[in-house]
């Protein structure tokens, strides 16, 4: 029974052996179903049903998932983005989520300005902090940050020069809220 | 120029008690599932039931356009049903037609008992049937398909929802009713269920039954309802199985 598939309403137990887990419910005659195409998985000692799901993975983020994002608009102390992937997950469907970025959310040392870290059309690799959208996303911790930013005058790709963003095209240098993964760096 | 032309048959069941398609009272078109046929859709189902033939997509949970629509506790789930124009044999108009949005909205309420819409707060659900061809009972085949396209999505579900019509032609009563009885029998009743459940989502009536009539059509409409629903377990199940062996080969 523990490696059969599963399909949406098929009967894993009853409610006095089994509590619902992941992918399970309880429907109002005390059965314990599965609500997923699955393989059935049964912890015996603390008696829960779960069911792992086979299909492909829904495209919704969830929380704590990494996400990557392009921010689309920055406020005076809140950035707007939109997640288009989700780490470790292949989305299969074009949907956009949006997410918000709050100044608070950036660094954990204060940051005077929102334009300091985050510019529009950057990309962001950042935390997810709720369940549904709009989502919170944190930038904070070295791991998290921009990944790809743009010149402000040329719209060129910055490079990571050291510990600063530098256009090549315009000679200058940007400050942003870097990521440890940044795409582009100077090879020296 | 062929002009296919429908004729009123003279009757509906012959002295051998078969139906104008050959098929006894109590028997089912055939039907055929396939899991997963549009690479685009998170969800999909191609559903053929005699002549019928039925496209299903779903989309989602995703982020609700227009922001209005989006309701702070649940997911909606919004339904198309929708004819194409060469489904029938007079061309018909592509925009939604009064029968159309009615369907689209009954389709709506017979899958929204099977769904944990409360998961997905602020997202929709979106559900697409498109009807290829029609030969009566394209309601039902698409709920049916809508059902199979919501589970290959990966959407949390009660149960799958399954739906078969049931009817009266000549006096007698008929399952899985063609566009022919649909028409000329007397009464015709689609009903849908989650067969796990024993809980009826949809049923329309059309026609008249006496109570005892009902009493049977219903029970009829359960037998249909079964083996609608072995078939598309059948396909899902054939689906995965596939599946699986794929990710457990590449580990």
């Amino acid at each position: 029974m523990s490696n059969e598939l599963v399909l949406p309403g098929d009967v894993l137990g009853v409610i006095e052996e089994y509590f619902p887990g992941q992918g399970a419910y309880q429907d109002d005659d005390g059965n314990v179903r599965s609500q997923i195409i699955g393989i059935p998985a049964f912890d015996l000692k603390g008696h829960v049903a779960t069911v792992r799901g086979i299909t492909s993975p829904m495209a919704m983020p969830k929380k704590n998932d990494v996400v990557l994002a392009r921010i689309t608009d920055v406020k005076s102390n809140i950035a707007s983005a939109k997640i288009f992937q989700v780490e470790g997950k292949h989305p299969r469907s074009p949907y956009l989520f949006s997410g918000f970025l709050h100044v608070s959310r950036i660094s954990t040392s204060y940051v005077k300005s929102i334009y300091d870290a985050v510019r529009i059309g950057d990309v962001i690799r950042a935390q997810v902090l709720t369940s549904t959208p709009p989502y919170i996303l944190s930038i904070r911790g070295k791991d998290y940050g921009v990944v790809l930013a743009y010149c402000s005058s040329c719209l060129g790709p910055l490079i990571l020069r050291s510990i600063s963003l530098y256009c090549p095209r315009c000679k200058k240098m940007e400050k942003r809220k870097v990521a440890f993964k940044y795409y582009i760096r100077l090879r020296v | 120029m062929l002009v296919r032309k429908e004729v009123k048959p003279l009757r509906l069941i012959d002295e051998d008690g078969l139906r104008t398609d050959g098929r006894r009272v109590d028997e089912l078109r055939n039907i055929k599932i396939d899991v997963g046929v549009l690479k685009n859709a998170d969800g999909s189902c191609y559903l053929e039931i005699g002549r019928n033939k039925v496209m299903a997509a779903v989309y989602g949970p995703r982020e609700v356009h227009p922001r209005h629509l989006a309701l702070p506790d649940r997911a909606i789930l919004r339904c198309r049903y929708h004819m194409v124009p060469f489904s029938v044999l007079e061309r018909k108009s592509p925009n939604p037609t009064r029968r159309e949005i009615e369907l689209s909205k009954v389709i709506r309420e017979a899958l929204e008992p099977a769904l944990f819409l409360e998961y997905f707060p602020r997202t929709t659900i979106d559900v697409y049937i498109e009807i290829l061809q029609a030969d009566g009972g394209t309601r039902t085949a698409g709920i049916s398909a809508a059902a199979v396209a919501l589970a290959d999505a990966g959407i949390p579900m009660r149960d799958l929802v399954t739906a078969i019509a049931v009817g009266k032609a000549d006096g007698h009563i008929i399952l899985d009713l063609n566009d022919l009885e649909d028409k000329y029998g007397e009464a015709d009743m689609p009903v849908a269920m989650m067969p796990n459940l024993g809980s009826i989502t949809l049923l329309q009536a059309d026609g008249e039954f006496t109570p005892e009539e009902f009493k049977e059509a219903l029970n009829l409409a359960m037998k249909g309802i079964r083996e609608v629903y072995a078939k598309q377990r059948e396909a899902l199940r054939r689906r995965y199985l596939k599946v699986r062996e794929e990710v457990e080969g590449s580990v």
